[in-house]
């Protein structure tokens, strides 16, 4: 297409005359798909040759082109982090499937798009996207020519997924808001009309919750925190959300009431539970207290830091505040090794791990404990790992 | 963060501003409930990705059913500031400070001397004793600096110490910085008679959300400040919840009276003389937090106001009453009343004074009874008391009581353009 047309929506259908419409199978929907990944560029640009590298998985086109890929296999690639191997999959799996089993071929989609903006590739993930919708909105004018169900149901995940890539590719946070508005309101009615009542609430949560990113991201913190107090006041005995409430007032720097929703969860739980314990340490960080942040962070992450990532990570953060960056380097390091998928591979603690490494190192000493951090998160890492963690200039 | 690494010295020094850490972006997979295909994947992924994730977790056994917290914006995880950021006025500069012993020898008689330079003066930050370090250790200090001027700023390091050669060197660094403008403050100042209404506009002049979380005026001399932004002392309509957020480029309005004392019998000229050419108002105090509640602080300069001066006669308490003795505040129409008002010498002389009522300036409420009224010799300080009668002859709101006032020994004369407004009903 021109690039003077690239962007511009039509409105108006095909001509009826038109029948080489493009099922959900045609090959002319794909955009390339990305086979590189920056972390393997990286260590292979900062690892010197005489050094190994860690075998990562590189898929080619060739390895799953021409055959189905069942739906067992992809979620085993969702939950390994190939993103590149569950990309190719889908696509070839899309191919394989027949145009008229459109509920299977949707599924499909969904894979592929997820895959993509995964990898961090939300242009391909909005080009598909867009290409998608124009290939299901001329249906209903050719229902006459191909007679077919004219319901097109897009899966919930593709319909979450179209909505966010409009933020992520274009940062068009007002576009991803008013459509994830319009999926909230569709779920609302259907509510009132008591249809699949659960699966429904739990959606709007989600939603509310997408909205209040949405309003983050467009930086109106009273938006945000609007939709925040909606959720809470139809939920208002669960600890949870009332803590996220408070966080996020945290966040934004309203302290005074970030600590009158903290003072409602602590009537709502007892006072060592570990939310409880989570709330008061974000609250010393937030006042400045490090030193009793830290502690109560070490509370929470107790003997078995590997499954508090979160917590323990918090307290090495504070660390630093208390004047002892090393100490954070090092327990951050014993951390990761012991958890290398949940910490070793965590963005936010390389980020914190390599801010460490730059207070403390120069030249190149800096540079041989950044490439050796490298490795190892090469080595726990899966695909799209964002490499601008390791702080390289 | 800078870098100081230099070939000939074994020190490299690291400096990183220690603004407060923020919470992770969550980056939640898509989900759905447990019957979809992906679900059950994505949950598991989710798991193996705590720091990305925005579940809350808490001790109770509570359902995830109602509440799938995976979406929700924030992750648990802390996160080191990604960028030096903006410094503004009113903010506190911390810094942590490496110094590391990059050879492999020690290094004795290791000193840091820290120093904030202006463009006004030098702030003394860091002066550390002798200390030594060993192959490979590092020194870590930390430093404060209250930010009380806009402009550039320079954080002068110097680290003085004794090679493994024996030699006394020096390493100098300097790390500049600019302190900018976080909050625009525009005022105006409006008079109610002898009170001050003064209005304050506040604007975000930063890029981020502040959160205003206190706005005080500390009054000068003589005035006291009485706060009309709170309606009946409900400070919580103000501050509480999302009222006190302001967004990049906000505005917010706020009105105080600043009370003067009221003009007695007793008060000496001086006393009034004070209150009437007071032009120092006072003072705003205004505290703000940015992300994670660090904290800026801002006290403005002495606010002003053009005083209103006095005359060296003045006409004060004037009071309606139906007759000579009574005061009754109500005027009918065609019903004569009295006006009672004192005059008052507040010169630095004394004075001879006659008053006289200009009929003609407000022809609507008319003086009946006599127009001229020779208060006779009047000491400095001294008052006297007047007594008019006038016959309104219009209903509604109505100006009337023109006068002047003559000092027969001075020549002074002062014009009143008015004496009172009345309802006329």
């Amino acid at each position: 297409m021109s690039s003077l047309l690239s962007g511009i929506r039509s409105l108006s259908p095909q001509s009826p005359t038109d029948t080489a419409r493009r099922a959900l199978n045609d090959v002319r929907l794909f955009v390339p798909t990305p086979l590189t990944d920056a972390l393997d560029d990286l260590v292979h640009a900062h690892t010197p040759t005489d050094r190994p590298t860690p075998r990562r998985d590189a898929p080619t086109p060739d390895a799953f082109a021409g055959r189905m890929h069942s739906y067992e296999i992809l979620n085993q690639y969702i939950v390994g982090a190939q993103w590149r191997a569950l990309a190719l999959a889908a696509e070839a799996s899309i191919l394989e499937t027949p145009a008229d089993e459109e509920r299977t071929l949707f599924k499909l989609w969904t894979y592929r798009i997820l895959a993509l903006c995964s990898l961090g590739h939300y242009a391909s993930a909005a080009r598909e996207i867009r290409r998608l919708e124009v290939a299901t909105m001329g249906a209903s004018v050719y229902e006459h020519v191909h007679p077919r169900s004219p319901t097109i149901v897009w899966p919930f995940e593709l319909r979450v997924l179209r909505a966010q890539v409009a933020g992520l590719a274009l940062d068009d946070w007002p576009t991803c808001a008013d459509r994830l508005s319009s999926l909230h309101r569709a779920c609302h009615r259907r509510l009132a009309r008591q249809t699949d009542v659960e699966l429904n609430q739990q959606r709007t949560v989600r939603l509310s919750f997408m909205l209040a990113t949405c309003a983050v991201r467009m930086r109106d913190a009273q938006l945000a925190v609007r939709v925040m107090d909606h959720l809470v006041s139809e939920a208002p005995t669960d600890p949870r959300l009332t803590s996220a409430m408070a966080r996020l007032h945290l966040q934004l720097g309203s302290i005074r009431e970030a600590e009158l929703q903290f003072v409602k969860v602590e009537q709502l739980i007892p006072p060592d539970d570990k939310l409880a314990r989570m709330n008061r340490a974000l609250y010393a960080v937030a006042s400045g207290k490090w030193e009793a942040a830290r502690d109560l962070f070490h509370s929470v992450a107790g003997d078995v830091p590997e499954e508090h990532v979160c917590a323990a990570n918090n307290a090495f953060v504070c660390e630093v505040y208390l004047g002892h960056p090393q100490r954070m380097l090092d327990a951050l390091q014993r951390l990761m090794v012991a958890a290398p998928r949940a910490a070793g591979a965590s963005e936010e603690l390389v980020f914190n791990y390599c801010t460490g490494l730059d207070l403390h190192y120069d030249g190149a000493k800096l540079r041989e404990e950044k490439a050796r951090k490298m490795v190892d998160v090469a080595t726990w890492a899966g695909d799209g790992f964002n490499t601008a963690s390791f702080k390289l200039q | 963060m800078a870098s100081l690494m230099r070939e000939s010295h074994p020190l490299t020094l690291k400096v990183m501003r220690l603004s407060r850490p923020t919470l992770a972006d969550s980056r939640a997979l898509p989900m759905d409930s447990s019957t979809a295909v992906l679900a059950q994947a994505l949950r598991e992924a989710e798991q193996n990705r705590p720091t990305a994730s925005g579940q809350i977790f808490s001790d109770l056994q509570l359902s995830d059913a109602q509440l799938p917290l995976d979406a929700f914006p924030l992750s648990e995880a802390l996160v080191l500031p990604r960028t030096f950021g903006t410094m503004f006025l009113g903010e506190t500069f911390s810094a942590q400070m490496c110094i590391c012993n990059e050879s492999a020898f020690v290094v004795r008689d290791v000193a840091v001397n820290v120093v904030m330079q202006t463009a006004t003066q030098q702030v003394p930050l860091l002066d550390n004793g002798a200390t030594q370090l060993a192959a490979g250790q590092p020194l870590n200090v930390q430093v404060a600096h209250e930010i009380k001027e806009l402009g550039t700023h320079v954080l002068g390091c110097t680290i003085t110490y004794l090679s493994a050669q024996g030699e006394h060197r020096t390493l100098q660094r300097s790390f500049r910085f600019q302190a900018a403008n976080p909050l625009v403050v525009k005022t105006k100042v409006n008079h109610l008679e002898r009170d001050v209404l003064l209005e304050v506009q506040v604007h975000n002049a930063t890029h981020a959300t502040l959160v205003l979380e206190r706005l005080r005026f500390e009054p000068s001399s003589p005035f006291a400040a009485e706060d009309l932004n709170a309606p009946h002392g409900d400070t919580a309509l103000l501050w509480g919840g999302s009222a006190g957020f302001m967004q990049p480029g906000d505005a917010r309005q706020y009105l105080y009276r600043l009370r003067a004392p009221v003009a007695s019998e007793e008060a000496s000229v001086e006393q009034e003389r004070a209150v009437q050419y007071a032009t120092a108002l006072g003072k705003l105090d205004i505290l703000w937090r940015g992300a994670f509640g660090s904290v800026g602080r801002l006290q403005t300069s002495q606010l002003l106001r053009k005083s209103p001066g006095m005359f060296l006669i003045e006409v004060d308490k004037a009071e309606i009453g139906k007759t000579d003795i009574a005061k009754d505040p109500s005027v009918t129409l065609e019903t004569p009343f009295c006006v009672r008002a004192r005059v008052r010498n507040v010169s630095e002389n004394a004075m001879t004074v006659l008053a006289t009522v200009d009929a003609n300036k407000h022809p609507l409420v008319m003086p009946c009874g006599p127009t001229r009224h020779d208060l006779g010799d009047l000491a400095v300080g001294e008052a006297r008391e007047i007594c008019l009668e006038f016959l309104p002859l219009a209903a509604g709101v109505q100006r009337f009581g023109a006068m002047m006032f003559v000092d027969s020994v001075s020549g002074y004369t002062r014009e009143l353009g008015h004496l009172l407004e009345v309802f006329v009903a």
